[in-house]
């Protein structure tokens, strides 16, 4: 996990387009939000390994949002229960959902995973654009001001961080 | 923007995981029905070797042991091997159906050689779940024990004075309170006599009234003047006539209540007579209670087993519900939510066996003696599913075969469990034919009475209609031979000779609150045998018990009585006399009807 933030900030200072940066972290938020051993997962899974979005990214993100599901989690079971069970225009297309082949195994019945998928598909792009907006703006003005500080040059002369840079290069990063 | 690379990786993930499941399917499976089936049942189910084809949609399970929840060291069901077909298109709707499943090997009652009792922190979650289906049938019978006689041979050596020390006799309390009871009653009735018209005044009043009568005017003017009096002090006189006798009737209706109340005497000296018995450890069974030890207390613990398993049956198999009543989704715990049930439109249920066949070939396993194992065994279920209202056939079974060892020569067990509508109608019928006790070998510890042989007709059935349940189990017992333990060894003659008997056991009540009742042709003559050894053993204890709890509560019974005695001829003669002196009334004078005055002239 540390090495995925120490690449993350490598990225970060990269020439990496933020479009893949906040990709990854858009696209790591949803396994993050939702149950993990879900089938819908494996189509992230399919998506992020297929198109050039950042893993590093994607995983530090999955373990970000992991935490903030934990806390999520009544609120995920109650907008999925009202998806599911309240919204009578709806319960048609679930009714045929649940006796449609193959479905029933993604479990969108589940009030918590019904919950946390339509939030996370709701706050997919929002996520996406402001990461990117974030990237572009770190690199824009923080990245300048943060070489500029003392205790980067400290960082970057210590021999941690010789070793770690080392360690970076034997395995071709 | 596309990554082919990690198109390869994902699909070497995929392969990978794929793979994994091959290769730990059947260990897969293993783990998922033993914790379902687990948490089902409420106590371990063991699946020996579980091995399944994917391309052929089967699962062969071998050795399945499904532990007694009650008694962990034993199996209730022990199957030696089952193959199921499963059908491949519900499958890709997540519904599991079987087409057809072959069970082979069947056995009950079978020791484990560990226990199949679950973690604590299981059972502690499954009472929580299952608090509401605690069945508390026939706890009397399981509870019915016999008194130990052998405490009969110390008990002769005591006087009944001895026996009788630091006992607060109920009949002796009784007599305080009543004749305190006497003291206010008679404080009562003497305020209330003295409140009443005293005998000079009435006498006064009839003297005057006799007067009045003697000096009837013959000035027909003045005649209404004399009427007017004549009729006001006969008014007066009838209400003290009806005063008088209201409180007569009233007084005597006391004193019955208060004399039928003294009968309680004798009824609370028997009572006084058990309690000493009883805690003296002579509590005198009755025949129903050697009924109970010798066979009731096994036959309800069977039934109410029957009723927990038919109740935990139709937890997985509910009740259709009227249209448009949907289920609730059940709640579940932190990060797990719940599963909202959309009502199925068409196609199976969620699980279904369509065909099951049970077969065990003569000879084929060899099962030790001790348990229920068939070793002959044909028969068929069709339609056990979670959703009967779906599938909308009831599940029907009939399963017919032999134990082995020679424990019975035929069992047959045949039901029908109708659960697609909302009103219920189950019915399971039992019939074994020739069980031999001895051969069973159920030997139990420190039995007071027990079967030790004969042969056993059982004939049943156990219905179910919404939430009410009738039934009745038959029992023929032929040859019987009862043994007697050290406790309970003076009733050895009892059942020496005794022939073969029936008992019939009958279930009423609701699944929340089964009845039993007990009955049997042998009750009188166990009654009447059972008398007489009492009666000998006891040799006057009880006798000599009840002369003693006579002398004491008798005196002041005695005592009582008179007081009972004198108070009713106090008030009764106080009210005899007033009324006595009232009835010296003279006949009523004429009144101011036309008729009546007519009649003064004659």
């Amino acid at each position: 996990m540390i090495q995925q933030v120490i690449s993350l900030i490598r990225l970060m200072h990269s020439e990496t387009d933020p479009r893949q940066i906040s990709l990854g972290f858009s696209l790591g938020m949803i396994p993050g939000l939702t149950p993990l051993m879900s089938l819908h997962n494996i189509l992230v899974l399919l998506v992020l390994l297929f198109i050039r979005a950042n893993i590093s990214a994607a995983i530090l993100s999955w373990a970000v949002f992991s935490l903030l599901a934990f806390a999520l989690d009544p609120l995920f079971h109650r907008f999925g229960l009202f998806l599911l069970t309240d919204v009578s225009l709806l319960q048609g297309f679930w009714t045929s959902l649940y006796n449609a082949p193959f479905i029933p195994y993604t479990k969108f019945n589940n009030s918590v995973l019904m919950g946390s998928l339509i939030f996370s598909l709701l706050a997919f792009y929002p996520v996406y654009w402001g990461g990117r907006m974030m990237v572009i703006k770190y690199r824009e003005t923080f990245m300048e001001r943060l070489n500029r500080l003392k205790i980067v040059h400290v960082f970057r002369a210590s021999n941690l961080y010789k070793w770690y840079s080392r360690y970076s290069k034997l395995k071709g990063g | 923007m596309i990554r082919w690379k990690g198109l390869i990786a994902f699909a070497v993930i995929v392969v990978l995981i794929l793979l994994f499941n091959l290769l730990f399917l059947d260990r897969i499976i293993k783990g998922i029905v033993e914790n379902q089936a687990s948490l089902a049942v409420g106590a371990r189910v063991d699946i020996g070797d579980l091995k399944s084809s994917i391309f052929g949609l089967g699962v062969e399970i071998r050795d399945l042991q499904v532990t007694n929840p009650e008694q962990p060291m034993k199996n209730a069901v022990q199957i030696g091997s089952m193959v199921f077909d499963l059908a491949a298109s519900p499958l890709l709707k997540k519904k599991v159906v079987i087409e057809r499943m072959s069970v082979k090997d069947l056995a009950f009652g079978a020791p484990r050689k560990k226990s199949g009792a679950l973690p604590r922190r299981i059972q502690k979650k499954l009472e929580v779940r299952e608090k509401a289906v605690d069945v508390d049938a026939g706890r009397r019978f399981e509870d019915c024990v016999l008194p130990d006689f052998s405490k009969l041979t110390d008990l002769k050596k005591r006087s009944a004075e001895e026996l009788l020390t630091g006992i607060n006799l109920q009949s002796s309390a009784f007599i305080v309170d009543y004749q305190k009871k006497v003291g206010t009653v008679k404080a009562t009735w003497e305020k209330r006599l003295a409140a009443l018209p005293t005998q000079e005044t009435i006498e006064k009043d009839v003297k005057a009234l006799q007067s009045l009568k003697g000096q009837r005017p013959k000035d027909v003017a003045q005649l209404p003047a004399y009427l007017e009096k004549v009729n006001t002090l006969q008014q007066k006189m009838k209400e003290t006539t009806k005063v008088l006798t209201d409180t007569q009737q009233e007084f005597q209706r006391e004193m019955g209540g208060l004399k039928s109340s003294l009968k309680e005497v004798e009824k609370l000296k028997d009572q006084d007579l058990k309690t000493v018995m009883g805690k003296m450890g002579i509590r005198v069974p009755s025949s129903m209670d050697l009924l109970c030890v010798l066979l009731g207390k096994d036959i309800s613990q069977k039934v109410n087993q029957s009723i927990a398993w038919y109740r935990k049956l139709s937890t997985f198999m509910p009740p259709g519900k009227p249209k448009g009543e949907e289920d609730k989704p059940t709640e579940r715990p932190r990060l797990k939510g719940v599963d909202v049930q959309f009502p199925v439109t068409h196609g199976y249920p969620d699980f279904l066996i369509e065909l099951a066949e049970f077969s065990v070939l003569p000879g084929e396993k060899k099962w030790q003696q001790e348990i229920f194992a068939f070793n002959r065994l044909a028969g068929q279920l069709r339609g056990l599913t979670t959703q009967p209202s779906l599938y909308n056939k009831p599940t029907t079974f009939k399963l017919e075969g032999a134990l082995a060892g020679n424990i019975a020569k035929e069992l047959t067990i045949s039901g029908e469990i109708d659960h697609r509508t909302e009103s219920v109608s189950d019915r399971v019928g039992l019939n074994i034919k020739e069980l031999n006790i001895e051969r069973l070998g159920i030997q139990k510890k420190e039995s007071t009475l027990q079967l030790a042989s004969g042969i056993l007709n059982i004939i049943g059935y156990l219905g179910v209609k919404e939430e009410a349940l009738n039934g009745q189990i038959s029992i023929n017992v032929l040859n019987p031979k009862i043994v007697a333990g050290t406790t309970a060894s003076i009733l050895a003659d009892l059942f020496k000779n005794m022939g073969s008997f029936d008992v019939t056991m009958t279930i009423g009540g609701t699944i929340n609150q089964p009845s039993l009742t007990l009955s049997s042709n042998a009750e009188k003559t166990l009654a009447s045998g059972l008398e007489n050894i009492i009666r000998t053993q006891l040799k006057g204890i009880q006798d000599d018990l009840k002369n003693m709890i006579g002398s004491r509560v008798d005196k002041d019974f005695k005592v009582a009585n008179d007081e009972t005695m004198d108070l009713e001829k106090l008030i009764r003669g106080g009210l005899s006399s007033r009324l006595s002196s009232v009835s010296l009334i003279p006949p009523a004078a004429p009144s101011k009807e036309k008729k009546g005055i007519f009649q003064l002239f004659k």
